[in-house]
């Protein structure tokens, strides 16, 4: 029942989200350039560079609108309990700790000392993604593109009107942020295109790393079908 | 024959899985720097630009969304990651405990049936990542 719960989702995500490139079609069994590895490291390596540079644009670019910006407001820890949206802020740090122990767990079972059985490393890796990126980053990506990310541009971007700061006196200079409210938005509105570009980033790498596991997963049935029955 | 292959294989997935490693080191930094820019940028602006009314909306929006089932998960989640990285960090400033802030937050009755979601709903899914 479980597997059949994971072959679905396998499924369920590459169908409704086409990956870049499908493996099969990238390293066909009849050409003998069936290899996950070739697949995989490929891919990885281009996703590391690419990365790395949208890492530094966005930081560059939220730097400098941050600079930009930042002496306007007050200072933050003062008006946290002006904000309720704690949901998202956990959801992200909880995202956080599953990608750093799905990588934990990979790197455990990829140790050439590890005596835990191949078809239970399928299983366990399986089930690892189909828990991080099935369950928590679909659950946190869908909500942000379909529900947050909206919500914030609605609130923040109203063209037509100055943004109001809802201050008290203590809190900060009310004025003095009203009167660089266009500027203010500009950078809001920077910053929202690249966490959604960067949620997009994330999103394809997932959707990777979801073809990795399919691979993982039927690699050695598709090879040697046989060998299923000396498992 | 039936040795050789094996190896074959377990080299295979060996490389497989040690991209599976780099990928999630990858997605890691990736979301690391959004959630700063998050932390230091879009937190502010909501708390200076929307009403407590507005926000407590769009929580309850999200939470219908999610369903109520996952979401019960999702705070599991939630709260084993705010107890784990506030051990080593704070999050948001020096001047905010994370944990006091999420046992204010979540009512008290959803809070005393964590430990209990946790082992029925979040633990049959998550624990495999445990297993380290």
């Amino acid at each position: 029942m479980q597997q059949l719960s994971i072959y679905s989702f396998i499924f369920a995500f590459l169908v409704s989200a086409t990956p870049p490139v499908s493996p099969f079609l990238r390293y066909p069994r009849a050409t003998g350039l069936f290899h996950p590895s070739k697949y995989v490291s490929a891919s990885a390596d281009s996703t590391s560079e690419s990365c790395a540079l949208q890492q530094h644009q966005l930081i560059q670019t939220c730097t400098d609108v941050y600079d930009d910006v930042i002496d306007l407001f007050p200072n933050p820890v003062s008006i946290i309990r002006k904000f309720h949206i704690h949901g998202w802020r956990w959801h992200s740090l909880s995202l956080l700790r599953d990608f750093t122990r799905l990588e934990k767990l990979a790197l455990k079972l990829s140790s050439p000392t590890s005596t835990i059985p191949l078809s239970t490393r399928h299983d366990q890796i399986t089930k690892a993604i189909h828990h991080v990126i099935g369950f928590n980053w679909i659950g946190l990506y869908r909500i942000e593109k379909q529900v947050f990310f909206p919500f914030l541009r609605e609130k923040l971007l109203k063209k037509q009107e100055p943004l109001k700061p809802l201050l008290t006196i203590q809190d900060g200079n009310a004025t003095l942020l009203e009167s660089h409210s266009s500027r203010i938005q500009n950078y809001i509105d920077v910053v929202l295109k690249q966490m959604e570009d960067s949620r997009s980033r994330i999103d394809t790498i997932s959707k990777e790393l979801v073809c990795i596991c399919l691979i993982i997963y039927f690699v050695p049935q598709f090879k040697y079908p046989f060998l299923t029955w000396y498992r | 024959m039936r040795i050789q292959t094996s190896q074959s294989d377990s080299d295979s997935q060996r490389e497989a899985l040690l991209s599976v490693a780099k990928s999630a080191s990858t997605l890691h930094s990736l979301l690391r720097s959004s959630y700063d820019i998050q932390e230091r940028l879009i937190v502010p602006a909501v708390a200076l630009y929307v009403t407590e009314k507005d926000q407590n909306a769009i929580s309850f929006h999200v939470l219908r969304s999610l369903g109520i089932f996952e979401s019960r998960k999702h705070l599991v989640g939630m709260r084993e990651a705010v107890w784990e990285y506030t051990q080593s960090r704070k999050t948001l400033s020096d001047a905010i405990d994370e944990r006091s802030l999420f046992n204010e937050v979540i009512p008290s009755i959803p809070r005393n049936l964590l430990p209990r979601w946790k082992r029925t709903l979040y633990d049959p899914q998550a624990s495999v990542l445990d297993e380290i």
